[in-house]
């Protein structure tokens, strides 16, 4: 009991190890005195830099400020914010096989991006219409389900279903007409995922949008305990379960509608790091959802590593979270015997 | 000696679409209190229950509790009041049995849910309470059905409910667990707790000290002692079975022997 307390502040300690130690990987080679040198004259002005060729200054605030470091919080965003989204949605739906995409907001998102690359060259218009149509799409799953089949949870699966399946038909649509040269190798390669062309300004923008859905999330925890046990016992416990659940939808759509502005499709992230986690400390939400949030970020921060460091060519993101996904998952199922 | 009022039916009628499932319900139910709702598949027990619950919404009449309508309670005022026990199910996620009795804290917990040692000394005290104390840390996923049934009893115990609504609450069990949760639970209405269980043997009534509530059709055919009101006419009625209710030697219980199944096409006849 009291060792899984300590899962979440030894993984945090090992995010801000590995984070750092992000900084200094790549192909250009930064010494630890330069780093330091450079942190100092950020923080405490140019003269403190002493060690530093002055000449070098501009070189290494391209690669740590400009280049590494929006990555390395991409990366850390996106993770956590799926994790977290996929660990939710499972105690909501008590079904350990659900991800964030679970109601359309990934297929929205996707379509969103792709109409607008075809209909803009500007990347705000893609980013926002990308948050948009990911928003609208689990809007529309809530109002099918609302209109056409009543509202408990299974229904909800339903309605998730029809407006994914209608965004990706319509994203099929976008790709058949975009121009086959330029947009639609673009979009393609937006889908698979990757944090190359991330910027510092947008997660600037975007982080506490997301850090907020994270924590507002993981403060849930014990009412998705509670929902974790079925609609109507939830309710006999006391809770309300329709607001409840509007709520969580409507956070872990945001986080992972913007975990697709920054880096596109991102798969298997917020499926199987939950149950990674469950495996470590056990299905307490309220452990949980932390304890998921950091080894998220983990996970994601080492895979963009790889990517950036093992290939000389980058490899999109989304394409390796997938290979490495599929094996922990076969490793899941087959730990999952007892119960999940 | 007239006991206090804790719960009254008014006249209740519910109707999904167009198909009445419940009509005309009324009766009461005192402190203390057990009553075994007896009926037939689709008879309307579970609406019943469900209404009790403020989960579904009478089409007419109102339910009372302690003087107040239903709908005057908030969903924590009622669940500090009204447990729902149902059939012990396999849950999905492994919680441990004190992490889902501690649930039964939530109607008095804030957002962030944080047991404090008081809820945990509530919930260790319910698990005590019915002799499953050192199945605390064991996975919910992992116990018998016996034990996940006493686990969830353990929790309305925990939310500190007067009136206990239980679902079926032995259908799951084996034989010797289904009398044991019977003795359990007639032990709970002795401390003071109501409770209003539903069954599929009229044998459990008549091994209980409870009052009976026949079901069918959606209303109410018969109200009183088990042994006044599970008889062969309304066994007959209600689940379409010849039944002799014969007494033990000593005569101190009564029980069912059923002798003749009828069949769809004998019921159409009939």
């Amino acid at each position: 009991m009291s060792m899984k307390r300590l899962v979440p502040p030894a993984l945090a300690l090992l995010l801000a190890v590995t984070a750092l130690a992000s900084l200094f990987l790549g192909q250009y080679q930064v010494t630890p005195g330069q780093m330091l040198a450079f942190i100092g004259g950020k923080l405490f002005g140019a003269g403190w830099g002493g060690g530093l060729d002055a000449t070098l200054l501009p070189l290494i605030d391209n690669v740590l400020i400009d280049i590494r470091l929006p990555r390395i919080l991409a990366a850390c965003l996106i993770g956590a914010s799926l994790a977290v989204s996929g660990t939710s949605f499972q105690a909501l739906f008590i079904n350990p096989l659900v991800s964030p995409g679970l109601l359309g907001v990934l297929a929205g998102a996707s379509f969103g991006a792709a109409l607008g690359m075809i209909l803009s060259d500007s990347w705000l218009v893609v980013q926002c219409s990308t948050l948009f149509f990911g928003g609208a799409a689990v809007m529309a799953a809530v109002l099918i389900t609302r209109i056409f089949v009543g509202n408990s949870a299974i229904m909800l699966v339903l309605g998730g279903i029809i407006s994914g399946a209608f965004f990706t038909a319509a994203l099929s649509i976008i790709k058949y007409t975009a121009d086959p040269s330029n947009q639609l190798p673009a979009i393609t390669y937006w889908l698979m995922g990757s944090l190359s062309a991330v910027n510092l300004q947008t997660i600037l923008i975007l982080a506490p949008i997301m850090l907020a859905a994270i924590f507002f999330l993981t403060i849930h925890g014990g009412r998705l305990n509670v929902l974790s046990m079925g609609e109507e016992e939830a309710a006999a416990l006391g809770l309300n379960v329709a607001r409840t659940r509007l709520i969580i939808i409507f956070l872990a759509t945001m986080a992972s509608a913007m975990t697709v502005v920054i880096g596109g499709v991102i798969g298997w992230v917020g499926l199987i790091i939950p149950h990674i986690c469950r495996m470590l400390i056990g299905p307490d939400n309220r452990l949980l959802l932390p304890t998921s949030a950091l080894l998220g970020a983990l996970y994601l921060l080492v895979v963009d590593d790889i990517c950036r460091l093992v290939f000389t060519f980058e490899i999109p993101l989304g394409i390796v979270t997938s290979l490495i996904g599929i094996p922990f998952f076969l490793l899941v199922l087959k730990n999952a015997k007892r119960g999940w | 000696m007239a006991k206090e009022e804790l719960l009254r039916l008014d006249n209740i009628n519910f109707s999904y679409q167009k198909r009445t499932i419940l009509s005309n319900i009324s009766f009461s139910l005192t402190q203390g209190e057990l009553i075994l709702l007896l009926g037939p598949n689709g008879g309307g027990k579970t609406t019943l229950l469900k209404i009790l619950l403020g989960l579904l919404q009478p089409r007419q009449g109102s339910v009372f509790f302690a003087g107040e309508p239903l709908t005057a309670y908030s969903r924590a005022q009622l669940a500090r009041r009204i447990a729902y026990v149902p059939q012990a199910h396999r849950e999905i996620f492994a919680y441990t049995v004190e992490e889902v009795a501690l649930l039964g804290r939530t109607p008095y917990q804030s957002l962030f849910a944080v047991a404090s040692a008081e809820d945990k000394r509530i919930a260790q005290a319910a698990l005590e309470k019915l002799d499953i104390a050192h199945l605390g840390q064991r996975c919910y996923t992992e116990i018998s059905g016996g034990e996940r049934q006493l686990t969830l009893i353990a929790r309305a115990l925990v939310q500190g409910a007067e009136l206990f609504i239980m679902d079926e609450p032995v259908s799951g069990l084996d034989y010797g667990n289904q009398m044991r949760l019977l003795e359990d639970i007639g032990k709970l209405a002795a401390t003071g707790i109501s409770c209003i269980m539903t069954s599929h043997f009229p044998d459990h009534a008549l091994l209980t000290d409870c009052r009976a509530v026949l079901l069918h059709n959606g209303g109410i055919i018969a109200d009183g002692a088990p042994t006044d009101v599970i008889t062969r006419n309304n066994l007959r009625l209600l689940y379409h079975i010849e039944a002799e209710v014969l007494a033990t030697p000593d005569g101190g219980r009564c029980f069912c022997l059923p002798t003749w199944a009828m069949r769809e096409e004998e019921r159409r006849l009939s």
